[in-house]
């Protein structure tokens, strides 16, 4: 083999080497393994939503979904426009599961602001209505100069939210801290990249974690299972 | 407008040449454009391995799935072509391009602010971090497009040393392997 030969195919093996580990590095995040959390935190439905924490679904559904997203992650916005509404139409409404959101935030002060307005929302128990629209119209806040005034316009579109209610507590900054207080949870599961999923029994046994915008096969694959052990 | 279209052609057609001259180079073509359409893939979260095998074409993927095709298949037609440069001119050198356009596709691959990229960036370089994370964010998809602009670039610089330097001749010259 000459030296030309031996070089070209190093440098495809580099090259392979490179696309494999970047590969396979975000693979095994975006796996499920039971993690064991039993030195944690307690994640129950219960003490998830103690807090304030948005939750839809009947809280005395078997299972519970915990997502850890950001407003402004374009991944989680795939998984807020096209799995998340079939799992609300297949496993939330029908009362098998319900889910809770949390704020993983490590994207500047306008995710900060994103997450303290749809806390807000959720004072008028609108939050998943917001969701929906932050996560549909992204740009509209993540673009705009004043995010804040274009926080409230996306607000402003949902029937029934009191607008006035809403920029006095966004303007009040009564939620600034539960991004980083939703933060420091994630941290303390290791999580890092949004959106993560846990998956959880109703008392907070068998967790499984899913790091990624896994489509709803994914997930109705998983969820069926964790019903079916529950008989 | 003749030598226009010769010209856009030209690569293709050599790239089609050197296919023809050896099944290996078919097979380095092919291999090289799945392993990057598997990486494009994974991170832009549309094929998964665990936990089960998935793939899913969401709608506002759909503009970077395009894109990360014609990379990955331009990828496998530029590394073909250049190891045959080097198997038969015996030089040692890639084209530099080829090395530029991987690492962009690469990089604009990767949602900056949905992975822990970010989380990187932004804990090593502070305000410069986000910032950072941000342009690769908003520019993704013209970031694909300068990688797809300088792998295109790699084709017709690849096709040239080739027909300049008469490495082929005619298709029955066998390469020096």
């Amino acid at each position: 083999m000459n030296k030309s030969l031996a070089f070209s195919i190093g440098a495809i093996a580099a090259l392979a080497v490179i696309g494999g580990v970047i590969a396979v590095y975000l693979s095994g995040q975006a796996s499920t393994a039971p993690n064991s959390f039993e030195q944690g935190p307690p994640l129950s439905f219960k003490s998830l939503t103690s807090d304030s924490s948005p939750a839809q679904g009947s809280a005395s559904a078997p299972v519970t979904i915990v997502e850890f997203g950001d407003f402004q992650c374009e991944f989680c916005a795939r998984f807020a426009k096209e799995t998340e509404p079939q799992i609300y139409q297949n496993y939330i409404s029908t009362g098998k599961v319900n889910m809770v959101f949390k704020h993983l935030v490590h994207y500047g002060s306008d995710s900060d602001l994103a997450a303290s307005a749809s806390q807000c929302a959720n004072d008028q128990m609108k939050f998943w209505d917001y969701y929906h629209i932050l996560y549909t119209d992204q740009d509209s806040f993540m673009l705009s100069q004043d995010t804040k005034s274009a926080l409230k316009a996306l607000a402003s579109r949902i029937d029934g939210l009191d607008a006035e209610k809403f920029a006095l507590c966004l303007d009040g900054g009564i939620y600034k801290d539960i991004a980083r207080k939703d933060t420091k949870l994630a941290d303390s599961l290791g999580f890092l990249d949004t959106p993560t999923f846990l998956i959880v029994k109703s008392d907070g046994s068998s967790p499984q974690t899913l790091v990624g915008a896994y489509p709803f096969g994914t997930f109705k694959a998983i969820l069926d299972k964790e019903l079916e052990g529950l008989g | 407008m003749i030598t226009k279209v010769r010209n856009a052609v030209g690569p293709i057609r050599t790239a089609i040449l050197i296919l023809a001259k050896s099944k290996f180079y078919v097979a380095l073509a092919v291999g090289v454009a799945i392993v990057f359409w598997i990486a494009f893939n994974v991170l832009d979260q549309l094929l998964f391995f665990f936990p089960f095998l998935d793939f899913y074409l969401p709608n506002d993927a759909v503009p970077t799935f395009i894109l990360s095709n014609v990379t990955a298949i331009l990828m496998g037609l530029v590394v073909s072509m250049n190891v045959y440069i080097l198997s038969s001119l015996k030089l040692k050198k890639i084209s530099a391009s080829m090395f530029s356009g991987t690492s962009l596709s690469v990089i604009s691959g990767t949602c900056a602010s949905c992975t822990s990229l970010s989380f990187l960036l932004i804990s090593t370089f502070g305000g410069v971090g986000v910032v950072a994370s941000n342009v690769l964010t908003t520019f993704q998809i013209p970031l694909r497009l300068v990688s797809i602009g300088l792998l295109l670039w790699a084709l017709y610089s690849t096709s040239k040393r080739l027909t300049a330097s008469c490495v082929l001749p005619n298709s029955s010259e066998k390469p020096s392997l």
